[in-house]
């Protein structure tokens, strides 16, 4: 029966990848030719990168197409308020307006979508959420704000047209969503893992086990790598004795382009029906091969409202083959999903330091409740970092050791580079709903 | 092996008579949305279908294209 189908879209998530190239040709033909015609700002980047769209007669051909970075279209936002000449249709034909979530601090990109980029948009996490095993017996549970900020819209919109009970939990409290999804019998949750972790901390202190006395078999996780972390992943499944999924996305595009299915392991599989994914060196902006680190590049086929085309996402993946991955889709994929971005990276005293490097590292220490990476600069030329650690109560008598084993373990994943690891009082550190923002570099701001 | 006027998916392959039926479903639709004189109730109801046909035959490989001229 098509109904017990593992794939949402079998037809075009098992096709030949060569047919699924000549697929991706013919639409990124027409956008590029949508875009020209339609976008001002689209066509005046393109005129000066010396591209028209019928230079588009081979897959190849797309390098032709200049790159898009997120602060050409802020600039471009800031010129001409509120959208820019993005925009490639009329605006009284918009139904949505959305933001990212503005947590690098600066003004939030802005977008309109129609009718149907919504369709299209839910569309987009219909493929992750029916291939990781949603369907329309369960009860999803969406742990988030709504509000403008893109979030997880598409995913309550997506787990309406599956035909899934939905629960929309904005304007709650975290207590209050521990005591309903337990009383509602939410099978799956939606949520960032930092909520995902938060939640059980919530849980505990209410004296309940997600793990126990929860339905929830299922967790939907986006918005932050986390879910790719081995130690973070398996913090959340064991506390809530369910699996994880990781599905990515960003307010760009409006929807996510990568999803876990159920035999994917760590990786991630691209929709590539609807998707152009391509992964560059981000000094050179040469293509890099399978297996190598790069800067993904996103062209969305789908909203059309703001063409998107060959975006420079900024974040690192690894591109592993289809054949990675059992389930039968020739969909490749990303190996643990986005594993942190190329502008995050930070340089102390000549060690490379990634936060998600960090936080896996964190998470091997159960102890851990929440912590915070702070980088300062000590008389005006030595930096360093510090790891405030704030612990579980039931923990707290092993501060000694805990500090000791964290220092070393920070220190061996980092060519032996010097990690300060303090405490913090309990309540201290701040907790987060969405995007997690445990990075404070005081460097920057001249203490 | 199709003949010239025998309607294929975007990547050539004959369509097949569900797929045809979609297609034409689809058509009617577009079609329809058209009529200035639709009540509401008809014209945004309209919409909301074919914006969900718009992603089945997109999909399906049956047709890409932008819309947006429909109100959808």
């Amino acid at each position: 029966m098509m109904k017990d189908s593992p794939y949402w879209n079998p037809r075009y998530e098992t096709l030949p990848r060569a047919d699924l190239e000549r697929l991706q040709l013919y639409k990124l033909q027409r956008l590029a030719r949508w875009a020209w015609e339609r976008s001002p700002f689209m066509r005046r980047r393109f005129e000066q990168a010396g591209f028209h769209p019928d230079q588009l007669r081979t897959l190849d051909d797309r390098r032709r197409i200049p790159f898009l970075t997120k602060q050409e279209w802020m600039d471009e936002q800031a010129q001409r308020p509120l959208f820019g000449d993005l925009l490639a249709n009329a605006p009284d034909n918009a139904i949505a307006y959305h933001t990212t979530s503005g947590t690098s601090g600066r003004t939030p990109l802005r977008v309109l979508d129609s009718l149907r980029d919504w369709n299209w948009i839910s569309e987009m996490w219909a493929y992750g959420f029916w291939g990781f095993g949603v369907r329309p017996t369960d009860i999803v549970y969406l742990a988030f704000g709504y509000g403008t900020f893109i979030g997880f819209w598409g995913a309550h919109y997506c787990c309406q047209k599956i035909g899934a009970l939905t629960i929309a939990s904005g304007g709650m409290t975290s207590e209050a969503r521990v005591k309903q999804l337990v009383e509602l019998g939410a099978t799956t949750v939606c949520l960032t893992p930092t909520y995902a972790l938060r939640l059980l901390q919530v849980a505990r202190e209410l004296g309940i086990d997600l793990a126990r006395e929860s339905r929830v078999d299922k967790l939907v996780l986006s918005g932050e790598p986390g879910a790719n972390i081995p130690a973070v992943r398996r913090l959340i499944e064991e506390g809530w004795g369910a699996r994880c999924s990781d599905m990515a996305g960003m307010t760009e595009i409006g929807t996510i382009m990568i999803f876990q299915c159920r035999d994917s392991g760590d990786s991630t599989h691209i929709i590539e029906d609807h998707f152009l994914e391509e992964v560059i060196n981000p000094q050179t902006g040469e293509p890099v091969g399978y297996g190598e680190v790069g800067e993904r590049v996103v062209t969305s086929f789908g909203r059309a409202f703001i063409p998107l085309l060959r975006y420079r996402s900024g974040d690192l993946v690894v591109r592993v083959p289809h054949t990675a991955c059992r389930c039968g889709r020739t969909f490749d994929l990303y190996k643990g999903g986005i594993i942190g971005r190329a502008d995050d990276m930070k340089i102390i005293r000549g060690t490379n330091v990634f936060p998600s490097a960090v936080e896996a590292i964190v998470r091997e220490h159960p102890e851990v409740d929440e912590f915070q990476i702070v980088l300062t600069r000590e008389e005006d030329i030595r930096d360093e970092i510090t790891v405030v650690c704030e612990l579980r109560p039931d923990c707290e008598h092993l501060w000694p050791q805990v500090q000791l084993r964290l220092a070393k373990a920070l220190a061996a994943g980092h060519e032996n580079l010097r990690f300060n690891v303090e405490r913090a009082e309990r309540g201290q550190l701040p907790r987060f709903e969405l995007k997690a923002r445990r990075l404070v570099d005081k460097r920057e701001y001249g203490r | 092996m199709s003949t010239p006027s025998e309607p294929t998916t975007v990547l050539g392959t004959p369509l097949t008579s569900q797929e045809r039926e979609l297609l034409a479903l689809y058509e009617t639709t577009k079609c329809l949305v058209l009529d200035p004189e639709l009540p509401p109730c008809v014209a945004r109801n309209l919409r909301v279908s074919l914006a969900a046909l718009w992603q089945v035959v997109n999909d399906l490989g049956l047709a890409y294209e932008p819309l947006y001229e429909y109100g959808v």
